[in-house]
């Protein structure tokens, strides 16, 4: 199987997501697989190469949804600005209606773009291929 | 001189019992003084000898004008019992003396002769006498008593002044005692007459009050006291008494009873209990209603110690009060609860000359009304808590559910929404018509619900009470949310009014919201109207601006205004778009900023929208009205 050579990790807690990310992906010709963690703890571990993701190759793009069960992504963010990772890829916000504060507040702890989870497939395929296009082209 | 001793002392004056003998010259200058062996005069003869009686030391005339003297002197007459007082060593002697001329043979006057007498003994008594008389008179006429006698021999009574002014008979009057009983008052007669008779026979004394009828009709009470008097043989010959006018004293007393009549008519009559209390905590009077509060019998309250009659109350407000009111001289009041008897009273005390006159009211009745009215309110306050949490409770329940309703039924929303653009974008071109209908209906209705969710979460979370209020531009915040409608349907033409200038004062964010809905409305409810059109004002009532949007369009019946504003309430089919949350949402921000909202509409007439918010000058009323 030919695999993609760029690798998209997704943490959202629904699965749904991954699928849809992945045609997201597809509406918009970017040649990235998708990687799902289903909570802010795994997204960590994964970055920091932890049990159970030794081996699991560095995501170029990191889409972090922000209301999880366990950790959610705000508790990711600041995480990672108090244990910055090496090379950290860099991180977008999905969420399903942010305000502005917490707009504001994503950017603050270092995400490079917020996405809203509400947009019809194909606006939010043109608005994932913006916002991450830069790390995921060919 | 010589011729003098040639004249023998007369018998007739030796007879008069004198002390001394005495002669004068015819100038009236003692020549001589002669006293008699036994008797030694208080003056020695030589204080006498050269003056003249008027000339000696202190001299002043008793029972005599000295003029009267001096004129007898010059008509040669004789006096008899000359009275004058004279002093000697400071004490003030009183004589007494009697003389006449004494003539030489050739009747040429001599001088004068006499005999005189120290009388300062009987002079004294005499004094004392006639003192002690005008005192009893003085005090017979003040207190209007006197005294009479009744002499059984000659059957006459005697009065005295006194007792013959209260009878308005002159002085001195007699009369029988069948005449002086016949002064009494007719019913008073027969009793009288009793004693007086059994007092002459039986010397039984008597003391008795009667009416006189006075001489000159005038009707006098009097107190007449009468005793025996017997002879050395114990035979009664005399009925001594006294007799007082006791009009004014009967009077007083009568007044008297009158008074503490009335008063004990007003004690016995008075609703408040009332009692009093001597210096020794005695109970001296209770009036009725304290015996009816206490649920004692009298004679076990009065003349009882108060704390053996309510021992629960020594030691309490009732002892401390009581004992303040006497000490400061001043009435207390206070309220206090005596547990035996179960009553609370409203206690005045006052201080008295006896000791304290306690008054009270039962307000048992109103303060057990009291107590109970806070008991209600401590149960109100106590509800009004429990309720306060449990609303409390609701609304965080309120709040994690919008939570809910956003991050839980929005993720599957979005999943559906998701697969099914992708699945029609797979078999486009590829499935039969209808299958491409089923998909598009698939995705719309998770749009609306998207919507309808998203709408929900607005109304969850508009904050209570006003947020950051301002003085806001309503008329350019109505022309940007219309230019927002506008730019979905560019092709559709609606006439828009909107009012210059409108002003008010609220939060800008809200009070857009409020315009873009309403707005939204009209827009939606015109689009079958021929020439649909939208008109937004406002007017001015009291403190309050009252805006309007009001459209041409469908209108609705009036009957169901009210329930316009309630969430998912919608009058119209699922053919007309809408999330049924938008009124809703309108009611809610116009109330948080202390307005309200209300429509008015009848079907195919348009419709009206209201809306209130404090205007933006409430504290100058007409400061815009010109403008």
């Amino acid at each position: 199987m030919n695999c993609p050579a760029r690798l998209v990790l997704l943490a959202d807690d629904d699965p749904d997501r991954g699928l849809l990310l992945d045609e997201a992906l597809g509406m918009a010709a970017l040649p990235a697989r998708v990687e799902q963690v289903t909570g802010g703890r795994d997204a960590l571990r994964y970055l920091r190469h932890e049990p159970p993701f030794e081996d699991r190759p560095r995501p170029d793009v990191v889409m972090l949804d922000l209301h999880m069960p366990d950790l959610d992504g705000f508790g990711v963010l600041e995480d990672l600005q108090r244990r910055p990772v090496d090379n950290q890829p860099p991180v977008i916000a999905v969420t399903a209606s942010p305000s502005l504060a917490e707009r504001q507040r994503m950017r603050d702890l270092g995400c490079v773009a917020v996405l809203s989870k509400r947009l019809p497939l194909r606006d939010f395929s043109a608005a994932v291929a913006r916002a991450a296009g830069p790390w995921l082209g060919p | 001189m010589h011729d003098d001793q040639d004249n023998p002392v007369p018998d007739s004056l030796a007879m008069l019992g004198a002390d001394w003998y005495w002669e004068q010259d015819d100038q009236g200058r003692y020549t001589t003084i002669a006293p008699r062996a036994a008797c030694a005069p208080v003056i020695p003869p030589h204080g006498f000898i050269g003056r003249r009686r008027w000339e000696l030391p202190g001299f002043r005339p008793v029972n005599f004008g000295l003029e009267t003297h001096l004129q007898q002197l010059d008509r040669r007459q004789a006096f008899r019992d000359l009275q004058f007082c004279v002093e000697h060593h400071g004490r003030v002697v009183c004589l007494t003396c009697t003389g006449e001329p004494r003539y030489a043979a050739g009747g040429e006057v001599l001088g004068w002769r006499g005999t005189a007498r120290d009388i300062t003994r009987e002079w004294q008594d005499r004094r004392a006498r006639e003192d002690a008389e005008r005192l009893l008179h003085m005090a017979a006429r003040l207190g209007r008593f006197g005294a009479w006698s009744y002499d059984v021999d000659t059957n006459l009574c005697i009065w005295s002044e006194a007792v013959c002014e209260i009878h308005d008979v002159p002085p001195g009057f007699r009369c029988t005692p069948e005449q002086g009983i016949a002064f009494y008052a007719r019913r008073d007669r027969p009793m009288v007459h009793a004693m007086v008779e059994r007092c002459v026979r039986l010397g039984r004394p008597f003391d008795y009050e009667a009416q006189v009828v006075a001489a000159g009709g005038r009707r006098t009470w009097v107190r007449v006291l009468g005793q025996a008097v017997r002879d050395d043989a114990g035979r009664i010959v005399r009925v001594e008494g006294a007799l007082q006018d006791i009009e004014a004293l009967r009077a007083l007393a009568h007044e008297r009873e009158r008074i503490a009549q009335r008063l004990t008519v007003t004690l016995q009559g008075l609703t408040d209990g009332l009692f009093t209390l001597d210096h020794d905590w005695r109970i001296t009077y209770v009036n009725p209603e304290a015996l009816r509060v206490f649920r004692l019998p009298e004679q076990e309250v009065v003349g009882q110690d108060l704390w053996s009659v309510f021992p629960e109350a020594r030691g309490t407000a009732f002892e401390t009060e009581y004992q303040r009111a006497i000490t400061t001289r001043r009435p207390v009041e206070f309220h206090a609860y005596y547990a035996p008897l179960d009553v609370w009273g409203r206690i005045r005390a006052w201080p008295t000359a006896e000791g304290v006159t306690v008054s009270f009211v039962d307000i048992s009745a109103q303060k057990r009304a009291e107590l109970e009215l806070q008991e209600l309110n401590a149960q109100l306050e106590a509800r009004v808590q429990q309720r306060t949490a449990e609303l409390e409770a609701a609304t965080q329940e309120l709040g994690t559910l919008s939570y809910a309703i956003a991050h839980d039924v929005r993720a599957p929303l979005a999943s559906v929404a998701g697969f099914s653009e992708a699945l029609e974008r797979m078999l486009e071109g590829r499935v039969p018509e209808r299958a491409a209908d089923y998909l598009r209906r698939i995705r719309a209705a998770a749009a609306l619900m998207d919507t309808m969710t998203e709408g929900l979460l607005q109304l969850a979370r508009i904050e209570r009470g006003p947020s950051a209020q301002r003085v806001v531009d309503v008329s350019e915040l109505a022309a940007q949310a219309w230019s927002v409608i506008q730019a979905q349907d560019p092709a559709r033409a609606v006439q828009l009014r909107i009012q210059p200038a409108m002003r008010a004062f609220a939060n800008p964010a809200q009070l857009a919201s409020i315009l873009q809905n309403l707005l939204a409305n009209a827009w939606k409810f015109t689009s079958c109207t021929p020439t649909p059109c939208v008109d937004v004002g406002m007017e001015r009532r009291g403190r309050e601006a009252v805006f309007h949007v009001r459209d041409n369009g469908s209108g609705f019946d009036a009957a169901h205004a009210a329930r316009l504003f309630k969430p998912f309430q919608r009058l119209h089919g699922r053919d007309v778009p809408g999330t049924g949350l938008g009124l809703a949402t309108v009611d809610k921000l116009a109330r948080v900023q202390g307005g309200r909202a209300w429509a008015e509409g009848r079907p195919g007439e348009g419709a009206t929208f209201y809306f209130s918010l404090s205007a933006a000058d409430a504290d100058a009323p007409h400061a815009t009205e010109a403008s």
